[in-house]
């Protein structure tokens, strides 16, 4: 016992590792994730244009839940922007709302939401009725002239992308990214520590090889293992659990390259900081950690403080399950993939540096 | 003048307030093979990672195969080959694969002719087969030193290669030193604690504390290290005299060996004044052995 304690304290990376992971728990528990997120940035489209109305959405508004960021009036626009995970809402007033309001006829008020991201849409969804009365109780307490006893507005909720509200749907997509990280960062960083403790890679550094040369003679296999992982992931999802698959995979397969190589980096980075196998797969966790949780996979990434979106947005990981949702449940092409491929690309390439850098091209 | 394969000088490493090496320089002519002595912690394996680029010295430079050794490491890397303490192929692979993955990096020319003929020539052929992990310490050995010439270097750098390996095997693979440096012209630098590997080697530099101690040709280390020994029969009393001289004479090395007692000094009048004190034993002078003037050279 007293000489697996000496053992333990002797391995300061790997009591640093223990200090930090709960250190970073703590945070993201404590600070970033909102299990009730608010700001979920929300459109407006309205095409009655009253006092009640007003008071609806600006009652929205002071609620925090929802932070109207779009009120161009376009569905189209804002259909587009749901489709490609900007916005979680659109919320659409229709025409004569007011009068068919005031004289008892049951008008409707449409909210649609991203089904696809489970997170985002709870909480809000369960506030929106509440708000909605107190707005009407508000009006019609301060002189609205209703003239029948009716005083009921429809609320139309439509869960797009996953019209039967299936938990399944919406994780399975992010799952995919969630085991790409796990598997990519940790096969690469136990990779490369195991050939520092066999000595290959002192035999390695003693040819001609250069880093670069080491750095993608290594990656490459693991690509290929990514894509495998991938397919099985996608075949089981679509027996299993009947994950549609008839939209346009081969762009989600395209996507997955510079995923799966920006997580290979990273591992390549950990390997250089890590001094045993051991040590990289904990300095794996302590990625893992924020890909998981402020990524937008299990809690909103909206509903998040923006410090920690910041942190977020310098994830693959975020970018990734917008991808595989908007390809999978949303039917995403090409042009709207683009704005979340572009930041895993420059991710892809800051780590690639960065590896190559912290890469020891000797045994000092 | 001989053409020096290794020529480098005043280079030094420090690993933090430690000083693996100091100042040391070292000349090994072309074709040549060194042993590169010194006890353990001496700075050997230190020296050896700084001429094959994976260290970078702290000061002083030099050139390997007229390439200097801060600067062209890449170019020198092209033509050593290195062999590690440690037995560093892949243990998964078999003997041909890891010397396919080598002659890969080396883009050798006729590759399967090349990894063939190196194979047959160190006797792996019926090995060709069998992967790393299950081939005894000896033909791991044998391996590694087939892995460094496959892509025909120039040097060849091996740290203590014949660590763990039976006496039969060590000669054999000796022999073939000889052979690579007799009839291609290879240089070897070579690291041992065998003494018998001592005396096959034309040139010997010896280093401790990372400083360098002695380089020239063995049969000039005897002279140069003024090394007197003298030789007596073993009796039932010697280990009171070898406790004596240990005691009252740390200068002199005495030793047991079967069954005779070595004595040993580089203070020859000293040394004789001392024997005279043990009238009982019949000393008789001897040549001294290569160990007993690494343990004086050492003092």
């Amino acid at each position: 016992m007293v000489k697996e304690f000496k053992l333990i304290l002797r391995d300061k990376g790997t009591i640093a590792i223990l200090v930090i992971i709960p250190l970073i728990q703590l945070i993201l528990f404590g600070f970033a994730i909102k299990i009730d997120p608010k700001h979920l940035p929300t459109a407006v489209i309205v095409y009655d244009h009253s006092p009640l109305t007003r008071g609806i959405i600006s009652n929205l508004q002071a609620s925090t839940y929802f932070d109207i960021v779009d009120t161009s009036n376009n569905f189209k626009e804002a259909k587009q922007k749901l489709e490609s995970g900007k916005i979680s809402f659109i919320v659409t007033i229709p025409e004569n709302f007011t009068h068919d309001f005031i004289r008892g006829n049951n008008p409707q008020i449409l909210v649609e939401l991203d089904g696809s991201d489970p997170g985002s849409s709870g909480t809000a969804v369960s506030v929106f009725q509440p708000i909605l009365q107190r707005t009407i109780d508000y009006f019609i307490k301060n002189g609205l002239n209703v003239v029948s006893n009716t005083k009921n507005v429809n609320l139309i909720m439509h869960r797009n992308y996953n019209e039967a509200n299936k938990s399944e749907l919406s994780i399975i997509p992010g799952l995919i990214g969630v085991l790409l990280t796990m598997t990519m960062v940790m096969l690469t960083s136990s990779s490369i520590t195991r050939e520092n403790e066999d000595g290959t890679m002192e035999m390695l550094l003693s040819t001609p090889l250069r880093p670069l040369e080491i750095i993608i003679g290594k990656i490459l296999p693991y690509v290929t293992l990514g894509y495998l992982q991938l397919s099985v992931t996608l075949i089981f999802s679509k027996f299993l659990v009947n994950l549609p698959l008839d939209s346009n995979i081969f762009l989600l397969y395209f996507s997955s390259a510079p995923f799966i190589i920006a997580n290979l980096m990273i591992g390549m980075i950990f390997s250089a900081l890590a001094s045993t196998p051991m040590q990289a797969m904990q300095l794996g966790m302590l990625y893992q950690l924020p890909s998981l949780m402020i990524s937008g996979y299990i809690f909103s990434f909206f509903g998040m403080p923006k410090w920690a979106q910041l942190i977020g947005s310098c994830l693959p990981m975020t970018y990734y399950i917008r991808i595989s949702r908007g390809v999978i449940l949303k039917g995403n092409q090409f042009l709207q993939v683009i704005p979340n491929l572009i930041p895993i690309c420059i991710i892809s390439v800051i780590f690639i540096i960065i590896a190559s850098k912290v890469f020891k091209q000797t045994l000092d | 003048m001989t053409e020096l394969a290794i020529d480098i000088k005043g280079i030094t490493k420090n690993f933090g307030n430690v000083k693996a090496v100091d100042n040391l320089t070292l000349q090994v002519p072309r074709g040549s093979i060194c042993g590169f002595l010194g006890s353990n912690g001496s700075g050997k394996t230190t020296t050896i990672r700084m001429l094959c680029g994976l260290l970078i010295p702290s000061s002083g430079g030099g050139t390997c195969l007229n390439y200097n050794v801060i600067t062209q490491s890449n170019l020198i890397k092209k033509k050593i080959g290195y062999a590690s303490q440690k037995f560093s192929l892949y243990s998964d692979l078999t003997v041909y694969e890891n010397l396919k993955f080598v002659a890969g990096i080396y883009k050798v020319d006729n590759k399967k002719e090349k990894i063939a003929s190196v194979m047959n020539e160190l006797k792996l052929t019926p090995y060709k087969d069998t992967r790393a992990k299950n081939l005894s310490g000896g033909w791991k050995q044998v391996l590694t030193l087939a892995s460094c010439l496959v892509h025909n270097p120039e040097l060849l750098v091996l740290d203590e290669p014949t660590a763990g390996v039976d006496p039969k095997m060590r000669k054999n693979f000796w022999d073939y030193l000889h052979q690579l440096s007799q009839k291609k012209g290879i240089t070897i630098l070579v690291t041992t604690h065998f003494m018998d590997e001592v005396e096959r080697c034309k040139q010997l530099v010896y280093i401790n504390n990372g400083k360098l101690l002695y380089s020239g040709t063995t049969a000039e280390i005897i002279p140069f290290s003024k090394v007197e020994s003298y030789i007596t029969a073993n009796n039932e009393n010697s280990l009171d005299i070898v406790k004596t001289i240990n005691s009252t004479y740390p200068q002199v090395s005495i030793t047991f060996m079967g069954n005779d007692l070595r004595i040993s000094s580089k203070d020859a009048t000293s040394l004789e004044a001392i024997i005279k004190n043990f009238p009982n034993y019949n000393f008789v002078k001897t040549t001294p052995s290569f160990e007993e003037v690494f343990i004086s050279l050492m003092q």
